[in-house]
């Protein structure tokens, strides 16, 4: 193979062929992708989720991550935020022309030892390359289903007042640890992403607590936007307490000096529960157990006190609203 | 209106300082072109934009919160400017 | 300076006793205007602003330079930016700042403008260097906190010898604003508490007309919790005193002398012009341009861009919110036809408008 991926790799000929067996068999090859046929015969009880993202971020490899096992944990947790055993995925590669087939080779190694880690097959793909700067570097696709396990599965529009709000670890992690790589930023900081799938300790969860009402993970927009949107459709007051929500001192330290708020940076690794509230205890107990969740607490109450608001009691005890973001969050001076 | 972060000097090396953020171990760079002073190592910059503004003192932050918490406040004298608030009683000035 | 002596001017326990001595000292209303916009987000954003005594009237000033940026002068952006060999470079503040016809740099990158956002000047330096073949032009916006880094930015590109790098700049004055808020006598306006970064450059002696020839009380003070309510405490005492005295309660970082260095940079490569400020008009030398050494810099001679001002935008009250005589929720546009999301007037346009922040942090 070439050490630069050419538009002949997603041409359908031979060296379609060669980057198919060469690189995507190898690392995420198993029997139902391996005959490569032109679908994928799956073998799933009703009722099913899925969910569908599509992964860009710049760089593509950050610290505590990359593009690729990225694009699994994405997918991943969103099928399992339904209450769902996340069993297959699809995953669609959009190439720039030139790219280093080293670099490609990484990103998809790393898809591969994901998807084990997760449990999940990859079970059908598709690669298209396209001319040199239509894309940046390697934009990628990916599709889930999973069984669903519980009845009724948890859903944004079923918190109700009384429910206690938990978070499973520190904010912002993933959303800094990229900034912090922008070309340019004078600013080296150890805060790696917490990336991560989410759905074996989510399956434990349910398992033990299944009357859990929403299970969220707070991704671009972060909790700040993830609770507005909860609030919103379940037509209640989210009351989160600051002191409560752990974020990080170098994370904290980091907004300061970009001059953002960290409830609004990206997580990958996290997921937000919110059941009623005499089953917190016992769902953080649980939680706890999993090493991803070893950070899990209660933030806050549902209330009925300003639907759909997500009203903040800061550090000195006064009260302010969180209010979901205008678009995404940039640098400022001032 | 303006940003500015307090950080600790950690290094200096070509009137660029190295600093540490808050209380972890994130690191910023600032220069010091804007200070008539240069700071050592162990010193806390205000710093805005990339460039360092001013060296903290802590010794004024120490007696800000001393007063405080003694229940003086705020700290009379050395004003930068001084005078009655018109229509106020002709004696306020020396009142205080 | 240890974290450990910082965090305590965030100490709930000590912003408690300050808020009940403040209670006391107060003996009718207190209306106190801050003139800085962080001033305005900490106090929303901390949430001491649902704390204060309902006597204390709080009015958020024009202390946001992003707000203050006239539209014309985004215009003159926007202009640039959709030019051939143009890479503007700015702080992420400035991006969704609309013009005069309703566009801001996100849409004119959307449209194709080759628009970088970065953290500090230097950066946009690193930008010229990176790319010789085009002219990267930094955005200077901001008070006299982030002038003296731009000039300090000119003063390295001419040392480095990096003839593409540009600046478009429209910095402001922060005293000479002052003067016409405080020449407005409807707004009633007892005390004010000034910018503490600009103070950190220019020291507070600027500061001693605001009691001396208008006899009102100005605190210059820091950001956290404590700061502010030290503040509010002063200058309540100072009313009840019949006293107006300017005071810099923010020693730990201001003395009451300029930063010399900062400003003989700023001094170098700019000299005080006339402004246009959004929301307020034209104010007499409290703008800044390029000194003849430094022309050659100067991105509005080099691509013949002229500032045209442009009538006020119909139905926006900002003018009156920033002088302190209407709040934010008093205007008939606020959370109607002018939002975070399609801001209409200045206050609601940056992070730290008085109108955006009531937006976002006041609780109904």
């Amino acid at each position: 193979m070439s050490d630069r991926i050419l538009l002949d790799c997603g041409s359908g000929g031979r060296a379609s062929h060669r980057l198919v067996a060469d690189l995507f068999l190898k690392h995420l090859g198993n029997p139902e992708l391996n005959r490569l046929n032109d679908a994928a015969c799956l073998n799933l009880k009703s009722p099913l989720a899925m969910s569908t993202d599509t992964f860009t971020v710049d760089p593509i490899f950050f610290p505590g991550g990359d593009i690729g096992s990225l694009a699994v944990h994405g997918t991943v947790n969103d099928v399992s935020m339904l209450g769902a055993i996340p069993r297959y995925l699809t995953c669609g590669f959009i190439v720039e022309e030139g790219l280093e087939t080293d670099v490609l080779a990484r990103v998809v190694a790393s898809m591969g030892t994901a998807a084990r880690e997760a449990g999940v097959l990859v079970v059908a793909g598709d690669t298209k390359v396209v001319p040199r700067g239509m894309v940046d570097k390697i934009f990628i696709n990916t599709t889930g289903v999973g069984e669903i396990f519980v009845d009724p599965t948890p859903s944004g529009d079923r918190a109700r007042p009384g429910d206690a709000i938990l978070v499973t670890g520190s904010m912002g992690d993933h959303g800094l640890a990229v900034l912090s790589t922008r070309q340019g930023l004078a600013f080296d900081t150890p805060v790696v992403s917490d990336a991560a799938s989410l759905n074996h300790a989510i399956a434990r969860l349910l398992r033990a607590v299944p009357e859990v009402h929403v299970l969220r993970d707070p991704t671009r927009g972060g909790l700040g936007t993830t609770l507005n949107e909860i609030a919103e459709s379940s037509g209640v007051c989210c009351e989160i307490v600051d002191e409560a929500i752990p974020v990080r001192p170098e994370v904290r330290d980091g907004c300061s000096f970009l001059g953002l708020d960290p409830l609004y940076l990206a997580n990958e690794g996290k997921f937000l529960c919110i059941l009623p509230g005499e089953l917190a205890d016992a769902a953080l107990d649980v939680l706890r157990g999993d090493p991803l969740c070893a950070g899990a607490v209660r933030i806050g109450t549902v209330t009925d006190a300003h639907p759909g608001k997500v009203v903040l009691t800061t550090r000195l005890g006064g009260a302010r609203l969180l209010t979901m973001l205008e678009g995404e969050q940039l640098p400022r001076i001032c | 209106m303006c940003l500015a972060v307090p950080a600790e000097v950690i290094r200096i090396a070509d009137g660029v300082a190295t600093c540490r953020l808050g209380e972890g171990q994130s690191l910023i760079r600032a220069s010091l072109m804007l200070l008539p002073d240069l700071p050592s190592p162990g010193d806390q910059l205000m710093v805005h934009a990339g460039f360092a503004l001013r060296i903290m003192d802590p010794a004024e932050a120490e007696e800000t919160l001393r007063l405080l918490r003694g229940g003086e406040c705020p700290i009379e004298g050395d004003a930068t400017a001084c005078a009655a608030i018109p229509g106020a009683p002709a004696n306020a000035l020396r009142k205080a | 300076m240890h974290q450990t002596l910082l965090r305590q001017f965030r100490d709930p326990e000590l912003c408690h006793t300050l808020l009940t001595r403040l209670r006391a000292e107060l003996d009718g209303e207190l209306r106190f205007m801050e003139v800085c916009g962080t001033h305005t987000v900490a106090i929303f954003q901390s949430g001491l602003r649902s704390l204060l005594p309902p006597q204390v009237v709080h009015l958020s000033g024009p202390g946001c330079p992003v707000c203050v940026t006239h539209e014309s002068e985004v215009n003159a952006f926007l202009d640039l930016a959709g030019r051939p060999g143009v890479i503007v470079a700015t702080f992420g503040d400035l991006m969704r700042v609309p013009g005069s016809r309703g566009r801001n740099l996100k849409s004119a990158q959307a449209e194709g403008a080759r628009v970088a956002v970065v953290y500090s000047p230097p950066d946009a330096l690193a930008l010229a260097r990176d790319n010789p073949g085009d002219t990267v032009v930094f955005l200077g916006v901001g008070f006299e906190t982030t002038a003296p880094t731009v000039a300090g930015t000119v003063l390295m590109a001419r040392e480095q010898g990096l003839s593409n790098f540009k600046v478009l700049a429209f910095h402001k004055l922060v005293p000479p604003a002052l003067e016409v808020l405080l020449s407005d006598t409807e707004a009633g306006i007892d005390a004010f508490i000034l910018p503490g970064h600009v103070s950190a450059v220019i020291g507070t002696e600027p500061y001693g007309f605001i009691a001396s020839r208008f006899g009102k009380s100005a605190t210059v003070t820091g950001f956290e919790p404590v700061d502010i309510l030290e503040s509010l405490l002063f200058l309540a005492q100072r009313r009840r005193q019949g006293r107006a005295e300017v005071k810099n309660l923010y020693r730990r970082v201001v003395s009451d002398t300029s930063n010399p260095r900062a400003l003989e940079v700023m001094n170098r490569v700019f000299r005080p012009c006339d402004a246009l400020w959004r929301g307020l008009g034209r104010i007499p030398d409290s703008g800044l341009e390029f000194t003849d050494e430094f022309e050659d810099v100067d991105a509005k001679r080099r691509y013949g861009l002229s500032i045209e001002e442009c009538p006020p935008l119909p139905g926006c009250k900002c003018g009156e919110v920033l002088r302190g005589r209407l709040r934010p929720d008093q205007c008939p546009l606020f959370k109607k036809a002018c939002t975070p999301a399609k801001p209409v007037g200045p206050c609601m346009v940056s992070t730290e408008g008085s109108c955006a922040a009531y937006y976002k942090y006041q609780v109904e």
